[in-house]
């Protein structure tokens, strides 16, 4: 048998949501920051370390992008949904 | 005053400038409580830092565009990110998901000195990266010059800024803990921080455009759009001195 949420559990997710958003939008900084010092130091021998971090870097950067992405679609639903 | 770059530490100050800048928050806002539900907080903060992230960069990649093209690839890759993007960002971003939730109170005060001491924070990150980093000052006289490594003293302006921020966070503390309209401590670090901004700019070698760099526009944008609120709150603190006495 399925019950609707009760409004404390919707309340609940949409904590979590912002929350979740948060962190990944202070990740996509850091991750920035990181790739931008990587790219200052790539010179000579540290070349293959600069380039390695600011892939990483970059990475992490595509994956807080699409959770944001993710997040956004989903608050546009639930808002639809709630009216 | 000589002194050797460590650009690696700049993101160390960023995270470090973030998370201090969290606790501060928690724990200004466990000390003096909040009117605000905490998914509406939530809401604020989220929206706050999406808004300062694209803000951040968005500024920082026009800052480029003398010198780049502005590419998908450009807004994930290396480039400027700038604190005055982040703030105008942010403070966007809330106002408008504010208006999508009706939330009609003003929301900004418990930011305030967070925000002054996470940007103090960073600003030792932004010092020490020293060249690679573009906050440095113009060439300079002055005893306390620092040769960042090319021969050439000049005005430590991240310094400058983290003595200001000091100085503003102690004084909006105070502020904070006498009675005041709500909002005005956020409004008032606001202000304080671009007229700073607009004046500490001009000895900072940056490409102007029309006698000012572009941060320096933006900050003047935002003064304009701020003034109204600053005149609203300082007739109505004056109004309330009044029926003081």
């Amino acid at each position: 048998m399925s019950s609707s949420p009760s409004s404390d559990e919707v309340r609940r997710k949409s904590i979590s949501l912002s929350r979740l958003a948060s962190i990944l939008a202070v990740t996509f900084a850091i991750a920035f920051g990181l790739c931008a010092v990587s790219a200052m130091g790539v010179v000579g021998d540290h070349q293959k370390v600069g380039t390695g971090l600011i892939w990483i870097s970059v990475a992490t950067e595509g994956v807080c992008l699409v959770g944001l992405l993710g997040i956004g679609i989903i608050a546009i639903f639930r808002s639809i949904r709630g009216r | 005053m000589t002194f050797t770059p460590h650009p690696g530490l700049h993101p160390i100050f960023e995270a470090l400038a973030y998370t201090v800048g969290y606790a501060v928050y928690r724990r200004s806002r466990d000390r003096s409580g909040d009117f605000l539900p905490d998914d509406h907080r939530w809401l604020v903060i989220a929206s706050a830092s999406i808004g300062a992230l694209l803000g951040s960069r968005l500024l920082g990649l026009l800052e480029e565009i003398p010198f780049s093209q502005i590419t998908w690839r450009n807004l994930l890759l290396p480039g400027g990110k700038t604190i005055v993007g982040g703030l105008l960002g942010g403070w966007i971003a809330v106002e408008i998901a504010k208006r999508v939730k009706s939330i009609h109170s003003r929301t900004g005060d418990l930011f305030a000195v967070p925000l002054c001491i996470g940007i103090a924070i960073g600003r030792i990150g932004c010092f020490l990266a020293g060249l690679a980093d573009d906050t440095f000052g113009i060439p300079t006289s002055v005893p306390w010059g620092v040769d960042f490594g090319d021969g050439i003293p000049r005005h430590p302006t991240q310094f400058y800024e983290i003595l200001f921020l000091t100085l503003l966070a102690l004084a909006l503390h105070r502020y904070d803990r006498r009675p005041h309209p709500e909002g005005a401590t956020f409004r008032l670090f606001l202000a304080a921080y671009l007229a700073w901004r607009l004046a500490i700019d001009f000895i900072k070698p940056q490409p102007l455009h029309y006698g000012l760099n572009l941060i320096q526009w933006a900050c003047i944008g935002s003064l304009f759009a701020l003034a109204p609120s600053i005149v609203e709150l300082l007739q109505s603190q004056e109004s309330t001195a009044r029926s003081f006495q």
